[in-house]
């Protein structure tokens, strides 16, 4: 009975620590941190969407984006486009607007969370990404 | 002999159990508390602020125009009020101004919206319709016209289409409503004397808003 066993009571003990510790990481883990970047994001996506479908257009068509989604829209429409999104958006944010024939805006970044709208149009979709610089 | 030895519990080593097990059940519950109490916090809060946010910027809301576009002359506490859920402190701010506050939100949670702030100007058209048209420099969804009663205009156009007319003569104040998507023109029939037809529009400026809702529940 002398070869170094360890006491019963403290293998018992090990084992209930093991469980103990299960249990609070269940609890601390299963109950994450709420996601509130991507609704906020989710909402400024929004917010832009409605402002370009709701402005009039410099030129024709009905509306600012009726305007821009066309094939046949210049440069110079997606230039005030795009000066016209960031006097829309806080320094803070970045955006990318992608149009049925063409896109505006800076290169989306994977590994960020970006909030997304899209908007339907004549000729096809658009949609909105803001991120956080 | 042996029975004895083997049969009795080591009593240095089930108190040291006992300790370590109680320790580990005091600090888990702590833990588990915190978890519980920082993930249900929020909720509300962040509830109400989106939600109160969201009805601020809506298109029927008592600030805006249109969908995120607020009339600068509505933006008032006092219009804000009806919206604001009750026995909540709250701080509403549109570019930086507070312009609703109840209580002290300082540790609530906050909403923002993107919008644009927007102002009518009244600008006085600088012409005499020399060549009986004029063209309005930026849109607007209204124009005043003041004709004087000895012009002999009997009818006024709004890129061709007639938003003016009297066989006897036009002579007053009139409100005509204009497009706002497109640049208007505006046309009469008789050449007019210096200073006998006068013409206020009242362009849009906008600006960018960003519409603050913090609430603390």
């Amino acid at each position: 009975m002398h070869r170094g066993q360890l006491s019963i009571s403290v293998i018992e003990a090990g084992v209930g620590v093991i469980l103990i510790f299960a249990v609070t990481m269940m609890f601390t883990l299963g109950v994450p941190t709420p996601d509130t970047e991507t609704p906020q994001l989710d909402a400024y996506a929004d917010d832009v969407a409605t402002v370009l479908t709701n402005e009039p257009p410099r030129h024709g068509g009905e509306t600012r984006l009726e305007e821009v989604v066309t094939e046949d829209a210049s440069e110079r429409e997606y230039d005030a486009l795009e000066s016209r999104i960031e006097r829309i958006l806080d320094d803070n944010l970045m955006y990318r607007l992608a149009l049925p024939h063409g896109a505006v805006g800076y290169e989306r970044p994977t590994e960020l969370p970006a909030g997304r709208a899209t908007v339907p149009t004549i000729e096809g979709e658009v949609i909105v990404w803001i991120w956080y610089v | 002999m042996t029975l004895d030895r083997n049969g009795q519990a080591n009593l240095p080593a089930m108190a040291v159990a006992l300790i370590i097990i109680t320790t580990v059940a005091g600090v888990s519950i702590t833990v588990v508390d915190g978890a519980f109490r920082s993930a249900d916090r929020e909720a509300t809060d962040r509830a109400i602020a989106v939600a109160t946010a969201d009805r601020l910027v809506d298109d029927d809301s008592p600030i805006t125009e249109r969908s995120n576009v607020l009339a600068e002359r509505r933006v008032t506490a006092n219009r804000i009020a009806d919206s604001v859920p009750e026995s909540i402190d709250i701080r509403i701010t549109v570019d930086g101004d507070v312009i609703y506050e109840r209580g002290d939100p300082a540790q609530g949670t906050t909403a923002r919206r993107l919008a644009l702030l927007a102002e009518r100007q009244q600008i006085t058209l600088d012409t005499d319709f020399e060549h009986r048209t004029a063209t309005l420099p930026r849109r607007s969804p209204r124009a005043t016209l003041t004709i004087h009663d000895d012009s002999g205009i009997e009818t006024v156009r709004a890129n061709g289409r007639v938003v003016l007319h009297d066989p006897k003569g036009l002579g007053g104040s009139y409100d005509v409503s204009l497009s706002r998507y497109e640049t208007t023109t505006l046309r009469v029939d008789t050449v007019p004397e210096e200073g006998d037809v006068t013409a206020t529009y009242y362009p849009r400026r906008t600006q960018k808003a960003l519409v603050e809702v913090t609430v603390d529940a």
